[in-house]
């Protein structure tokens, strides 16, 4: 089993490294599906070319182990929904998207170092975020309820949003306390770690997202923590997402 | 059924058939037919006689949900084990691939070395 485990390694890492040298060519396609989509926005064979190539990519990224192209082609990809969901594929989207695709052609040469160094390519993945991020707000939705979960997600549909869905309190903590939120909705019943003990959580790290504006959804009622701050409590009732599309509306800036 | 030898893998993906394939086989010593869409596993399932079938979900024609639902018209395949593979993970994604008759969901991208054993572990589920 040990010889076979380890033949089974050195074949994966001829693979990755073909992989490796294949990229090159899969970023000068992707350039040139995206500058077809800057002249001819209606083009949907090269729409649809570019999505499916960057969604293989970030497939095959993952499986050789190279966490950073899965991440590159994952922003891609939604840059990509979002722009053919508005059909806005002009200059400046050419622009955000071949930002993205200077990011892969920087990963070859970083990985085939003795020791492969990122930094640079994910700082870069992090401001390319974050300007992406501006132009949609970003909603955190920590609810166990399917049933909810779609609820908020239909009633807020027309927003600007970029809506993050975890479904217990602890991944929801952990995300607030790692990524960029603009706000979050909390159920109040969530498995793991309830609502009111998870803003409590946020609120006393002292770390990202420690004052964001948070709305609670409760069947329940009465007083609530004071350390927990909810902009908001919404109850489950017929006008939850009418409410819920209000209060998220004066949450976000105009 | 006794044990898991035959597997079935449905995926379109080049890169990724070719990693998952040496996994099953070399680390999980499965025997593996992959084929590279829905309209060649429709084809090649019932010749083939799989105790279980994974499944990838984004492909172009038949995409995995479509698949998994022509399969189980087949002779002998209405109630085989089937894992859909997908980056799509969030707990309401996973609870839909399940209503659709799939016993688990394989995260994309997956563990190589862990392939095997994961796949054995839905199996036995």
């Amino acid at each position: 089993m040990t010889t076979n485990m380890e033949a089974f390694q050195a074949l994966l890492g001829g693979m990755r490294a073909d992989f490796l040298a294949e990229l090159p060519e899969r970023s000068d396609s992707f350039e040139g599906s995206i500058l077809t989509l800057e002249k001819s926005p209606g083009d949907r064979e090269a729409f649809n070319e570019l999505y499916r190539g960057v969604h293989s990519l970030k497939g095959s990224g993952g499986t050789h182990g190279l966490s950073i192209i899965t991440t590159i082609c994952h922003q891609l990809e939604n840059l990509l929904s979002e722009t053919e969901a508005r059909q806005e594929f002009s200059t400046a989207f050419a622009t955000r998207a071949l930002a993205y695709v200077d990011l892969l052609r920087q990963v070859e040469p970083a990985a085939r170092q003795a020791q492969p160094n990122f930094s640079a390519i994910v700082a870069e993945l992090e401001t390319l975020h974050r300007l992406r991020l501006q132009r949609r707000k970003a909603g955190l939705i920590a609810e166990s309820s399917s049933v909810m979960t779609g609820l908020y997600q239909k009633a807020l549909e027309t927003l600007p949003l970029q809506l993050t869905v975890v479904d217990d309190g602890l991944t929801a903590l952990a995300r607030l306390l790692h990524e960029p939120f603009d706000f979050v909705i909390v159920g109040r019943e969530l498995k793991e770690l309830n609502g009111l003990a998870l803003m409590i959580a946020v609120r006393a790290a002292k770390a990202r997202n420690q004052d964001i504006p948070a709305i609670l959804v409760s069947s329940k009622r009465g007083s609530l923590p004071d350390q927990a701050r909810f902009s908001a409590t919404l109850s489950r009732d017929q006008k939850l997402a009418e409410n819920l599309v209000a209060v998220v509306r004066t949450i976000l800036p105009a | 059924m006794s044990t898991l030898q035959r597997i079935l893998y449905v995926e379109d993906e080049p890169d990724i058939q070719a990693v998952a394939k040496l996994a099953l086989e070399m680390v999980g010593g499965f025997t593996v037919k992959v084929c590279s869409s829905g309209e060649e596993a429709l084809r090649e399932a019932v010749a083939f006689a799989p105790d279980m079938i994974l499944l990838d979900v984004m492909m172009p024609g038949m995409d995995g949900p479509s698949t998994l639902k022509a399969l189980r018209a087949l002779p002998g395949l209405a109630e085989l084990p089937v894992a859909f593979m997908t980056a799509k993970v969030q707990p309401a994604e996973v609870a839909h691939y399940k209503t659709l008759g799939a016993r688990d969901v394989i995260a994309k991208p997956f563990d190589p070395m862990a392939l095997a054993s994961q796949v054995r572990a839905i199996w036995e589920g």
